[in-house]
């Protein structure tokens, strides 16, 4: 399924090889800034969205409150506010297309940087030959770049320890926090859900890539830390209008430092109105009167719920 | 509420999904080489992933089985740990006294005897080199294996020799002969090294890199490339004596025949003749796929196995087709290892195909025996 990207990506990553005095990470560097440049207009999208859900976020949990023994009322109230949840899994795109990206980029890097006589094999039946002038001048493929083998874990190897160390994995874990912490808004409230999943992903991500960088070749993690990168640029450019400073408890309550934001910040938005209720939620009564019947269900389970 | 709750569970749902088609996907690691074959007497010896398999030639009943699926544990804890490291084996080449080397991709060298057990074990982790990428070779004291940008030649008892090393990495094994050592260089230069591993001569970098041995016939050293070239070479002095054009790479050892031509084919399924001394092709033909391994030649009759899955018997004189054989035409299987000949049988090892071994014979390609794995 993946195949017809994997192969793109393999040529366009040889290609800029060649242009680039056979120099491999300078190669995926670009690759990874082109393919990221492609998802802007998704990732745009996805942060405004992310924002707009922040700053919505203590009138959503007051309607919450107010009416959740009436969801019609509810629905009808959030989506007032212009908070319609179907959005959510709009921003969830450009984070859920990244995936294919992600296992593409892996198989390109494996195929393009052959170490072994039948990945040789598929790489020969992977290129386009009206790209390349001299093919066979750019084999064998550059593999190492410092201490690393791009194709294989990388590790650093010091006299004194037994054992090597993960530097690339070390660096996406960081890069992965920070350009979460970014767009992180400073919310202590425990019972903010929003906060709590952001919490959340801001632990399991970093652990997600870090591993993956663990296990897998060094090009991949150079793809990680490039495309956190630029990420971080691309978020202090489109929402330069939000920065400012926050202070950051590190873990254990270490230490607490300044650290840029972009978050944004809460809006205390009026109540609306009985009569702006009514003017726009008329837009959406048809789909509210659709969920009346559903929305009678959850009323019950709400109530077996409390008495747990 | 329940719209809610139901969102966020096919978010959860949507997130769980991708998560595990991405550790699926990136966790499968793609094949590193090709299950090979080498025959000695009447066993015939597979490289099979982690392990090697022992079979009866004629039958296809396997005898023993040498790896971490095998039932043979050496008693030595050194070695016992060293079996833990084999990992993608390559194809086993004969020892010179008695036994077998077989080299993985996970750095390690093993000889083993004829009956499985390990004699002895290299493990070249500690050195920290880079991955093994191709079979061992063996002389009449010393096995000798790439890895990395470094040649070793082990003695006897598994102990380091001497290395030779190159500027980049060296990915085929080499020709030893009494009198010389032939590395091949993926820096598109050949090497030739005394017996103690000193540099005698090397070529000039030429139009692709080297990744196979190369083969001696009457004085010129032939030898494919990872380039639309196949070079004739002296083996005093490494000068260039021919440079015959293939269509694709040609990547194999080439075949010696009686009369004085080499057989090679090349990546997009052309299989040539040619004349050992001038370099001149005698014949071409088309075959279905890609042939990166080298042709085996059995009584003026090669044996040819390709990429797209057929075995062909072809006769040297003019490159006719007696016969050819697709094993699994219902599986996407490729033939990539040089067949062996035992007797009347022709026998091969698939790639990623539902069974492991077949074998045909010669005279037909009537299938004889399958060996599943």
């Amino acid at each position: 399924m993946l195949e017809p990207i994997i192969v793109l990506f393999t040529n366009v990553l040889l290609y800029l090889y060649g242009v680039l005095d056979n120099s491999m990470v300078l190669a995926l560097v670009l690759l990874t800034v082109g393919v990221r440049a492609i998802l802007i207009p998704l990732s745009v999208y996805q942060q405004k969205s992310q924002a707009k859900m922040q700053e919505l976020q203590p009138q959503i949990k007051v309607i919450q409150e107010q009416h959740k023994d009436d969801p019609q009322r509810m629905q009808a109230e959030l989506l007032a506010i212009g908070y319609n949840p179907a959005s959510m899994l709009t921003g969830c795109l450009p984070l859920i297309i990244q995936f294919p990206i992600l296992i593409s980029m892996y198989r390109c890097i494996e195929r393009a940087i052959p170490d072994t006589p039948l990945r040789m094999v598929n790489l020969y039946n992977t290129v386009y030959p009206s790209l390349f002038d001299n093919f066979a001048g750019l084999v064998p493929v550059e593999r190492q770049f410092l201490w690393m083998d791009l194709a294989q874990r990388e590790r650093l190897f010091v006299d004194f320890l037994p054992w090597g160390i993960p530097v690339l994995a070390i660096l996406v874990v960081i890069t992965t926090v920070l350009q979460q912490k970014m767009m992180m808004p400073n919310n202590t409230d425990p019972n903010d859900q929003t906060a709590q999943m952001q919490r959340s992903m801001m632990t399991t991500m970093p652990i997600m890539f870090g591993f993956i960088s663990l296990q897998f070749a060094a090009g991949l993690s150079i793809y990680f830390v490039v495309a956190n990168l630029v990420t971080m640029l691309q978020t202090a450019v489109v929402n330069r209008e939000r920065f400012h400073w926050i202070e950051w408890s590190l873990p254990g309550g270490i230490a607490s430092i300044p650290f840029p934001s972009f978050a944004a910040e809460p809006k205390a938005i009026p109540k609306p109105t009985k009569a702006t209720i009514k003017a726009k939620s008329s837009s959406v009564s048809k789909a509210a009167s659709d969920e009346k019947t559903a929305a009678a269900a959850p009323k019950k389970k709400k109530k077996k719920k409390k008495k747990k | 509420m329940k719209r809610n709750s139901s969102l966020r569970r096919t978010i959860l749902l949507i997130g769980v999904i991708t998560a595990a088609f991405l550790l699926t996907a990136c966790g499968a690691v793609s094949p590193r080489g090709w299950h090979g074959l080498t025959v000695d007497g009447d066993i015939v010896y597979v490289s099979a992933g982690t392990g090697v398999i022992a079979l009866d030639a004629a039958s296809g009943t396997p005898n023993w089985s040498f790896g971490t699926d095998g039932p043979i544990a050496p008693a030595d804890p050194e070695l016992q740990a060293a079996q833990s490291l084999a990992t993608d084996l390559f194809t086993p080449v004969l020892a010179n006294n008695t036994g077998l080397v077989v080299s993985a991709y996970s750095q390690a060298i093993f000889q083993l005897t004829d009956s499985g057990e390990i004699v002895w074990a290299f493990d070249a982790k500690p050195d920290r080199v880079t991955v093994i990428t191709s079979s061992a070779a063996s002389s009449d004291s010393h096995v000798y294996f790439a890895s990395g940008n470094n040649l070793y030649a082990l003695d006897e008892v598994g102990d380091t020799a001497w290395t030779f090393e190159s500027d980049k990495a060296l990915w085929g094994a080499p020709l030893v002969t009494a009198d010389a050592v032939y590395q091949p260089g993926m820096n598109h230069i050949m090497y030739g090294l005394s017996l103690d591993g000193a540099l005698l001569w090397q070529t000039e970098a030429l139009e692709g890199a080297f990744a196979s041995p190369p083969v001696l016939v009457d004085g010129v050293l032939i030898a494919g490339s990872l380039s639309d070239h196949l070079y004739g070479i002296d083996p005093n002095n490494g000068d260039v004596l021919w440079d015959a054009a293939t269509g694709g790479w040609a990547w194999a050892t080439p075949s010696v025949g009686p009369d004085g031509n080499v057989y090679i084919g090349d990546l997009d399924g052309n299989l040539y003749a040619i004349d050992a001394q001038s370099g001149q092709t005698a014949w071409e033909i088309q075959l279905n796929g890609s042939i990166p391994s080298t042709p085996t030649l059995d009584e003026n009759i090669l044996y040819v196995s390709t990429s797209g899955g057929f075995l062909y018997s072809i006769d040297i004189a003019d490159g006719a087709i007696n016969w050819q054989v697709e094993p699994e035409p219902e599986f996407d299987e490729q033939l990539l290892a040089s067949p062996v000949i035992y007797d009347s049988l022709v026998i091969v090892a698939t790639t990623g195909g539902d069974q492991l071994v077949y074998a045909f014979q010669k005279e037909n390609g009537t299938s004889s025996w399958i060996f599943e794995g």
